[in-house]
């Protein structure tokens, strides 16, 4: 088989590199990105790992699509044991760092070891430099980006960098490139840990297309849709914020860490109040839409601060899910997040437990160092967030995720602490979308929505799918996954599919003529399949079972109090039962031997010792 | 005739800038109305407006691209044309769906 891929492996420690070739069978069988990322961890790591010892990896990976120029073709993954929820973590950013690490010559990175100083790389067309980094640490992720910069003299240098909260191993830490996030997981922990303050790349290689004149006439139909779309120009006028009303009628929008479905406040805190204060729309690379929106905040105590987004997310975390009005309050800390390097979901989710905390008295102000942390009290949020990126008081213990600070704190706070295998919940309640109980409590790194929303379920798509039905779920939540699975590996934007921007037959016409050969869109949803059972395996590996697909027991055990969900828990275990059987998984949530036999995983699986004999 | 006359709200959520948000309409319908023909008035009287956004394409037609929920329920096009609305009802119009 020919080599597509080529990989950079640094070790830290040693301070030592070298080039790996990926063959065109792996990429076939696993795409590149998250798909790779998987099957590298999976058969280089240890069981156990620690993911903050110098033993975890750091993968930085592109695929075969990005850099090509192809419309939403863009997302570099990062992939490592998550120091959150033990589990595999695949985060994804967009932006410009992704393309321009594959026009280094390298198409992604594996970063082992640990340095003993602090450290920055810099791959520059092919070459690789160990630069001091001491001078960058204890800087924001702004700071840093400016300083390296400022040294390099490349204005096309893009970097990828972690913050105050990565420096020490804050277990909400992300990676920031540009003002792009690889968020969720604490990616930024594990960078940290390594003393890894920042990569920079930069170069022109000009990534392979095996036929260019079918690839070009093919992206630039997709292009020319694009303005005849009205999904797609709803979507780059507003962004993902246009969801925030349309979820809170729906009754799923969590409100006060998932005490109700509806937030008083969604009249201030909407996309058409951030349209009054955005000063100009941002794009990623080789975007046709641009969702993204830099915005001002208008008065108060935060007028001026600027960030980009915040996206939907961030609006419920510093909104709904702190019992804050104030957009400006969540324009400020949106920003804040970004230059400590914090995942705006977790962090505006640990705030919520601890408001939560605080007002059953289970946490005293004097416990706060007097910081009165009652819902709504948008500065003592924002306050909270510095205390958690420097690790202050109270933000020592939500530093480590939610799940340990709930264990920390005792007195029944357990009951309301709301992850899934220590990763804290984002923006949907699933008592009103019950497929999206699936989602969360199945996802590989814990409590995600992104791994396979269902936009029929969660937002009302066409064609109609009845959110409080719990009838046939684990199929639609299959296919989502899976065609996730597909976008996330080849680095794809998850948005433009959703918004009859691109499908997996415009996916699998790219893929194909930058390959030179024929893929088919069933084989690559097949391709999903088998990355999604890969990181099933690797997490089973970890001592995950069944037991760990669990939802917090509020959203099990008191029923939604208001809006159209009045009355709903989680049926988890029959949607369990449903899914596993889509899946042909046991009745334990294991892959069973015929179907890792299917999908080319059986050696993988016999490694598990699944079954006790190796017989699979 | 008047006495029989239906009151439903029409509460249209972000489709006009500056105008909307949260804003709710109270329409006066006959009964056996339809959902459908309570969004066409709906459209009538804002098409301007609409245009203005250039969201809902030339036509107006919201329906054919837009949420609509019926008393916090969502409804396929084919029950937007035949559900009757009652005294008392609620619709909600939102912006297409897109993004995640």
């Amino acid at each position: 088989m020919p080599y597509f891929f080529s990989l950079l492996r640094v070790d830290l420690t040693q301070r030592k590199f070298r080039e790996e070739r990926i063959d065109e069978s792996m990429i076939l069988k696993f795409l590149g990105g998250r798909g790779l990322g998987a099957k590298i961890l999976f058969d280089e790591l240890e069981p156990t790992t620690d993911p903050l010892g110098a033993e975890n990896k750091l993968l930085f990976l592109t695929g075969p699509l990005i850099g090509t120029g192809a419309p939403w073709c863009v997302k570099y993954t990062v992939v490592t044991r998550s120091p959150l929820s033990g589990t595999i973590l695949m985060s994804l950013a967009g932006g410009f760092f992704g393309p321009r690490l594959r026009c280094t010559g390298y198409d992604g990175l594996i970063i082992e070891g640990r340095s003993e100083e602090s450290i920055y790389l810099w791959i520059d067309r092919g070459r690789v430099e160990f630069r001091k980094a001491s001078h960058l640490w204890g800087m924001t992720t702004e700071e840093c980006q400016e300083e390296i910069h400022e040294e390099l003299r490349e204005p096309r240098v893009q970097i990828a960098c972690i913050g105050p909260a990565g420096e020490r191993a804050v277990r909400l830490a992300c990676i920031i490139s540009g003002r792009r996030a690889a968020g969720r997981g604490g990616a930024g922990a594990v960078m940290g840990s390594k003393n890894l303050k920042a990569i920079a790349v930069n170069g022109t290689r000009k990534v392979p297309i095996l036929e260019p004149q079918g690839f070009k006439e093919l992206q630039m139909a997709i292009r020319k849709e694009v303005p005849k779309t009205d999904r797609l120009k709803v979507f780059g006028k507003y962004g993902t914020p246009k969801n925030l009303l349309l979820v809170n009628e729906r009754g799923i929008f969590p409100t006060r860490n998932f005490q109700g479905g509806m937030f008083e406040g969604i009249g201030q805190v909407n996309h058409t109040e951030q349209q009054r204060r955005v000063i100009r729309f941002v794009t990623c690379h080789a975007c046709p839409v641009a969702c993204g929106n830099l915005t001002r905040a208008a008065e108060g105590p935060y007028k001026g601060i600027t960030t980009e987004g915040p996206e939907y997310e961030t609006f419920w975390a510093f909104g709904a899910q702190c019992g804050n009005s104030s957009i400006d309050a969540i324009i400020a800390a949106d920003r804040l997040c970004d230059q400590l390097g914090l995942d705006t979901i977790s962090t505006g989710n640990s705030i919520g437990f601890a408001m939560e905390c605080m007002e059953r008295g289970l946490l005293k102000q004097e416990e706060l160092d007097g910081l009165d942390l009652r819902f709504g009290n948008h500065s003592a949020m924002v306050e909270m967030i510095r205390r958690i990126g420097y690790r202050e008081g109270i933000g020592d213990i939500l530093a480590e995720g939610v799940q340990r600070a709930a264990d920390r704190i005792g007195k029944g706070s357990q009951n309301f602490v709301m992850h899934v295998k220590g990763l804290e919940l984002p923006a949907y309640d699933p008592r009103g979308a019950k497929g999206m109980g699936i989602e969360y409590a199945t996802s590989p790194r814990g409590g995600c929505h992104e791994r396979g929303l269902i936009s029929r379920e969660t937002f009302g798509a066409a064609p109609y799918l009845d959110p409080l039905s719990i009838e046939g779920k684990g199929a639609v939540v299959k296919e989502a996954q899976d065609e996730t699975a597909v976008l996330d590996s080849l680095g794809v934007c998850v948005f433009p599919p959703h918004s009859d921007g691109m499908d997996i037959e415009d996916i699998a016409g790219l893929l194909s003529f930058v390959l030179g050969k024929s893929i088919t869109p069933e084989e690559l949803m097949e391709a999903g399949d088998r990355i999604w059972n890969l990181e099933r395996l690797f997490n089973t590996r970890e001592g995950f079972t069944r037991e760990d697909d669990a939802l917090p027991a509020r959203l099990l055990k008191e029923p939604m109090p208001e809006g159209p969900a009045k009355g709903h828990v989680v049926e988890l275990d029959q949607l369990l039962d449903d899914y596993y059987l889509t899946r042909q998984w046991d009745s334990n949530g294991i892959p069973t031997p015929e179907v890792l036999d299917k999908l080319g995983l059986a050696q993988e699986g016999r490694s598990v010792h699944l079954h006790g004999k190796g017989d699979c | 005739m008047s006495t029989s006359m239906a009151k439903v709200t029409v509460k249209f959520h972000g489709l006009i800038m500056d105008k909307d948000v949260g804003r709710a309409e109270e329409n006066e319908v006959t009964p056996g109305t339809t959902v459908r023909a309570v969004m066409e008035l709906f459209v009538r009287r804002h098409l301007a407006s609409l245009r203005e956004e250039s969201l809902s394409g030339d036509s107006g037609k919201l329906w054919e691209t837009h949420v609509v929920m019926l008393n916090g329920i969502g409804l396929v096009p084919e029950k937007q044309l035949t559900t009757e609305v009652k005294e008392g009802d609620n619709i909600s119009i939102f912006l297409p769906v897109s993004g995640g």
